[in-house]
């Protein structure tokens, strides 16, 4: 039969809230130390950006495939962006590059893609591409 | 804490702990700030001008325009076609019209909401600042309405032979026209609309549920 108690323990501050003291599922702990590995906040906000800047100028409208550079830039631009969202939370060594190709490429979006997909996808690469940057790996034990 | 023998999982408190990447705020504003100050001049230098911008207007959204002056190189393609989201194929004649020059638009579109019509009306003034587009193509589904109005229109009128008969003249595949005073009443359905180079001079914005269309 296993024990199971709940102990008090030294050294903790008397009025920890309750979720402090819970233990988590190996599923959470395994994503929390995954996260923490790489720059999850930047890739996330990259990979939002670059979906905003490819789909908010062609969602709710009729016409699927535009000629010309604000047509196509959209998905092509978007599609770069989410890349680098991806590589972000895949290749974290890279965050750097990443990050500086992230905010550019957002900039860019701003004269060839119906003003950086209505300025949110703009705004959302430039926050998370300056987040990519910021990014610090952890220190090597 | 909750303890079980022989296995001990983790807290929060000692995962945030562990050692982990962080993001460095001092780093973020190396980035962040430049690239909003890059921002803020193509924000500006596209509000006066000088920043071309690319735009693609498509839909079934009722646009009403108008312009005091223009002008421009136009040549229409043949017929093309698209694809709607629900996979009909549609036929358009894509009419580009180079080096497009307005003066003193009016472009307005209504939406209904449930607080009322809200008007969208972008103008620009009819002297002084002059809108230019390096290549505007519009989708042209179908014409209802054309009516022409003018105090002269002249096709090859520019040079004569000796004895008095028009004769070609101008850049070859073009027909030399000249036109004075003339009033264009248009009445399209445009599936859709780009825009290269685009600069905006002087454009003013203005969206309520009080605003007037352009007509």
């Amino acid at each position: 039969m296993t024990p199971r108690y709940d102990e008090p323990s030294f050294g903790e501050p008397p009025h920890e809230p309750a979720h402090e003291h819970e233990s988590l599922s190996p599923q959470m702990v395994a994503l929390y130390a995954w996260a923490g590995e790489r720059p999850w906040l930047g890739g996330t906000v990259t990979t939002l950006s670059g979906l905003a800047i490819a789909v908010l100028p062609n969602k709710g409208f009729t016409v699927v495939v535009l000629p010309g550079v604000a047509g196509l830039s959209g998905f092509v631009l978007g599609g770069l962006i989410i890349a680098c969202g991806m590589f972000m939370l895949f290749s974290p060594q890279l965050h750097g590059i990443l990050g500086i190709a992230t905010v550019l490429l957002s900039l860019v979006s701003f004269v060839t893609t119906n003003i950086g997909g209505y300025v949110i996808g703009l705004l959302l690469g430039i926050v998370g591409g300056s987040l990519g940057f910021a990014w610090r790996p952890p220190d090597p034990d | 804490m909750r303890v079980t023998a022989g296995h001990r999982r983790p807290t929060g408190r000692q995962l945030r702990h562990h050692n982990r990447g962080r993001v460095v705020w001092h780093r973020f504003t190396v980035v962040f700030v430049p690239a909003m100050l890059a921002l803020t001049l193509l924000a500006i230098g596209a509000y006066v001008g000088v920043v071309p911008v690319a735009l693609a207007i498509e839909g079934k959204q009722g646009v009403k325009a108008t312009a005091k002056k223009f002008s421009f190189d136009g040549t229409a393609t043949f017929p093309g076609f698209f694809q709607t989201q629900d996979g009909e194929k549609r036929t358009v004649v894509p009419v580009t019209l180079r080096n497009l020059r307005v003066q003193g638009v009016c472009v307005s579109t209504k939406v209904p909401t449930p607080f009322g019509d809200y008007v969208l009306r972008i103008t620009s003034p009819t002297v002084g600042s002059v809108i230019r587009v390096g290549d505007a193509t519009f989708g042209i589904d179908d014409i209802d309405r054309l009516d022409f109005g003018g105090d002269t229109v002249n096709v090859n009128y520019g040079e004569r032979t000796a004895d008095g008969t028009p004769t070609d003249s101008g850049i070859r595949g073009y027909v030399p026209m000249e036109v004075s005073n003339i009033v264009l009443g248009l009445d399209l359905n445009i599936r859709y609309v780009t825009a290269n180079q685009l600069h905006l001079d002087g454009l003013t914005m203005a969206g309520s549920t009080g605003q007037h269309e352009c007509y």
